[in-house]
């Protein structure tokens, strides 16, 4: 895989947890707020400076499209929602103990008509909104872990209903839109699922790709029943993060390295000449890197 | 008394039916049978015609005169204690026995069972009257009945994940609003989730979602509230025990452990409390130095061990029982649990978000699942149920309304039973309701002996027409001539039955005509079955004073 072009960086602001990248809009998590830019990453916006001076910590992000997009950023305790592009916000508290850390947003495909959205916490559980985020309730039943590291929704959602929880104790995959949860079949003791990508391109349909924190990648081409490790020694076993190109390829951030699947399974180191790697965000034929300085890159891929 | 022969063969005594006090009554054929039949048809009578989604409905009078209008067999059949003749009684409590056995074990199919019943002992006894060996019936009806077990089986339609509840409760409880609360419930938690039914305070049905686990036990003393109605605490550390606290300085030790382990409050698990302990605890907690809450060791089922287990695998540490001599004193940080919530009031005590090993937990979801899988008694699996529902980290509240207070009981009964009902649907999913199932049965049964002799084959025949007795009573109770519609079923495809509420013939699962499987293979082998040995019965016993043989003192 040829790096063509190394577009455009920042300025080194604080850490980053998330980026999001949407319509040639990339959006960045920070520990200091909220950012979008709308330039390739020339110049990015504060989000929160409209109701708030201080820093606040944004763990999680996601962007719902509809005919309305709303913004879905969390923060400690609960969700802000702004369907403005962020000129404007509104708080919802989750009903928990205490500030619950948000790991992971995820919103329904079909969110512009049924209004779901899942967040998952590090203490907590799952949260879920039926009402486009206004209101979050706990949706716990069966999920026997309330460590929860990472979501998927399946590509196949509007017809199966079907959402991954990974967790400190595994997987947990949801058949019911995120109301109700069942231990999936991998192997329990491989330790914390850090991130799950649900791709359409399997032979039967949908296969699902799990990243753990120490033991590689597991992939399930039954829809969560049998698992099999994607077996390379070029790739680490510590996985950060995942993703999934416009043309279906998984791309794996692992020890602060980018990888990505072949057609063949082999698995190739990807250069993209950032060094460790902490968060990354697919569009069109790019992706967005953050490094653990907080520097956001911009790489383009002749495969993608 | 000289022994002579009965009719059939049998030897018999000669015993006066105005014996004395202290001798039993013996009636044998043919009034035995004649007796038992009229009995049965009491009782199944107005259990019949409850049948159905047009049911009529049967008007009792109790005690104090109130007039209560009954539309489901099993509360029929629960309200006819005693038939005045003595003969008779002994066949409607047959029937009563067997509607109690089947609601009880799955909750619903309970007037199929019934009319079932009925149906197979009355053509049985046509045949004992034609000179046929009660035996030789009971041995052949038997045979059959695994023949109606497979076919029935055959038809069974396992649920998919997303399929909508509600009108599935509708078609097991007739119920619009309950149906409706109910499938709101089934789509969150699963067929092994923990709900309580309580009495709402208006007329409609709602329900809550109740995040975490709790058990019917609260706090140890009242006084502990310090005048709240309910105590909460974030992240305290938790002690499991069944121990009794009989002074504060057995208290201290687990104070010193929270507040090593780096917590903030704690939550004391005791099956018992003395004042003097109370005294301090109320102290402390008006003090606010260190908040504590002192909960019974739930005790649901008798089960405190299991119950406790299950704490210690939702929150970790582990329990201090009495069984095994364990006290406070040689408590460490590590024995002590945590949850990011616990709460308790007067009646319940419950957590969110245990901080025990999630592996644990799974370790125990699994062992109640094989436990629950492996058993077979109605209350060992409430009991493992309600165990594996708490741990799953979920439960439902519904809250049942109802215009009077009669109409709430009734309607938290009927609640109950499709709640059960519903459970076994999603456990084993549907057949093909209004009685067709049955109907489906008849020609692979009259197929599967066309070898055997004349006999054998007319058992076979008389039960095959037996199976069509729920179809007939559904019919019936709507106005149709049952007759005519059982007639078209052999014209019509596998599926498709009579719809009796639109008057047309449908597809059964896609208009939601179904029966929950389970249920209704409950009933059918109960039915026949208990059909098979009531037609054995050849002779009557009745004491001459019941009350004084029960109550002998």
């Amino acid at each position: 895989m040829n790096v063509v072009m190394d577009v455009l960086a920042t300025d080194s602001v604080d850490s980053v947890y998330a980026l999001a990248a949407t319509h040639n809009v990339v959006y960045a998590a920070r520990a200091s707020g909220l950012y979008r830019s709308e330039d390739q990453g020339v110049t990015w916006t504060p989000l929160f400076t409209s109701f708030i001076s201080e820093p606040l910590p944004t763990t999680a992000f996601c962007k719902a499209e509809g005919e309305q997009s709303v913004l879905l950023a969390g923060v400690a305790g609960g969700v802000l929602r702004s369907e403005d592009e962020g000129a404007t916000w509104l708080f919802a508290r989750f009903p928990a103990p205490s500030s619950s850390t948000i790991t992971a947003l995820c919103v329904s495909p079909t969110f512009a008509q049924d209004g779901v959205a899942i967040a998952a916490t590090l203490e907590d559980g799952i949260f879920r909104t039926v009402d486009s985020g206004l209101t979050w309730l706990p949706q716990n039943y069966g999920l026997l872990d309330s460590c929860v590291l990472s979501l998927a929704v399946s590509p196949y959602f509007e017809r199966d209903q079907t959402v991954f929880a990974g967790t400190s104790a595994g997987l947990f995959i949801s058949r019911n839109a995120g109301r109700s949860w069942r231990v999936s079949k991998l192997d329990t003791t491989l330790g914390s699922v850090i991130s799950i990508v649900g791709s359409p391109m399997g032979e039967r349909g949908e296969v699902i790709f799990a990243g753990t924190e120490n033991c590689g990648v597991w992939r399930s081409d039954d829809g969560g029943t049998y698992w099999t490790p994607l077996s390379s020694e070029l790739l680490p076993n510590n996985v950060q993060q995942m993703g999934l190109s416009q043309f279906h390829q998984l791309l794996i951030l692992a020890n602060g390295r980018l990888f990505a699947l072949q057609e063949d399974d082999s698995i190739v180191p990807v250069e993209a000449e950032v060094s460790t790697i902490v968060a990354l965000a697919l569009m069109g034929d790019g992706v967005w890197l953050a490094d653990e300085e907080g520097q956001i890159r911009h790489r383009i891929f002749k495969t993608f | 008394m000289r022994p002579s022969l009965s009719p059939h063969g049998l030897e018999r005594y000669n015993v006066s039916r105005s014996s004395t006090a202290s001798h039993s009554r013996l009636v044998f054929q043919p009034d035995a049978r004649e007796r038992l039949l009229y009995g049965i048809r009491q009782m199944v009578d107005p259990i019949r015609m409850t049948l159905g989604p047009l049911p009529r409905t049967v008007a009792y009078r109790d005690a104090f005169n109130t007039i209560e209008l009954l539309d489901r067999g099993s509360v029929v059949a629960r309200r006819i204690e005693q038939l005045a003749d003595r003969d008779a009684d002994m066949g409607a409590m047959l029937v009563r026995h067997l509607v109690a056995r089947v609601g009880q074990t799955s909750g619903d199919a309970t007037a199929t069972a019934a009319v079932l019943f009925e149906a197979v002992f009355q053509n049985g006894l046509r045949l004992l009257g034609a000179g046929g060996n009660a035996m030789q019936l009971r041995e052949q009806l038997l045979l059959a009945l695994d023949v109606v077990m497979d076919e029935l089986a055959k038809q069974v339609v396992p649920l998919s994940p997303n399929t909508p509840i509600a009108p599935i409760a509708l078609a097991l409880s007739g119920d619009a609003m309950l149906s409706t609360a109910i499938g709101g419930i089934f789509e969150v938690l699963d067929e092994n989730g923990q709900i309580d039914i309580r009495t709402g305070h208006g007329r409609e049905d709602r329900w809550d979602y109740v995040d975490g686990a709790y058990w019917p036990s609260g706090v140890l003393a009242p006084e502990l509230l310090l005048g709240q109605t309910r105590l909460e605490l974030d992240n305290p550390a938790i002690i499991i025990s069944d121990l009794a606290l009989r002074e504060p300085s057995e208290v201290a030790p687990a104070i010193e452990a929270a507040v090593r382990a780096g917590k903030r409050s704690l939550v004391i698990f005791a099956a018992h409390i003395e004042p003097q302990v109370t005294a301090f605890l109320v102290a402390n907690g008006r003090a606010g130095r260190f908040p504590v809450i002192a909960a019974k060791a739930p005790d649901q089922y008798k089960d405190r061990a299991g119950t406790l287990n299950d704490i210690a695998a939702l929150v970790g540490g582990r329990p201090f029982l009495t069984a095994t001599n364990d006290t406070f004193s040689s408590l460490r940080p590590a024995d002590l649990g945590s949850a990011r919530r616990v709460w308790a009031d007067r009646d319940y005590v419950g957590l969110a978000h245990g901080q025990g090993d999630s592996l644990a937990r799974q370790a125990q979801v699994q062992m109640l699942h094989t436990a629950l899988s492996r058993a077979d008694a109605p209350d060992v699996r409430e009991r493992l149920r309600a165990r594996l529902g708490k741990l799953l980290g979920g439960s439902a509240i519904l809250w049942v309304g109802g215009v009077t207070e009669r109409d709430m009981k009734q309607r938290k009964a009927l609640a109950e039973s499709t709640i059960e009902a519903v459970r076994g649907v999603l456990q084993e999913g549907v057949l093909p309701g209004g009685g067709s199932a049955l109907l489906c049965c008849r020609q692979r049964l009259l197929t599967s002996f066309t070898d055997a002799d004349m006999e054998k084959r007319t058992i076979v025949r008389g039960l095959a027409n037996a199976l069509e007795a729920p179809a007939r009573a559904i019919l019936n109770n709507a106005g149709y001539e049952a007759n005519t519609v059982i007639a078209h079923y052999a014209d019509v495809e596998d599926g498709v039955g009579f719809d009796v509420l639109n008057e047309k013939w449908v597809k059964l699962f896609n208009s939601g005509i179904v029966e929950s499987a389970g249920a209704y293979q409950t009933a059918v082998r109960a039915a026949i079955s208990a059909a098979a040995t009531a037609l054995t019965i050849e002779v009557l016993v009745h004491t001459r004073h019941p009350e004084t043989v029960l109550n002998p003192a």
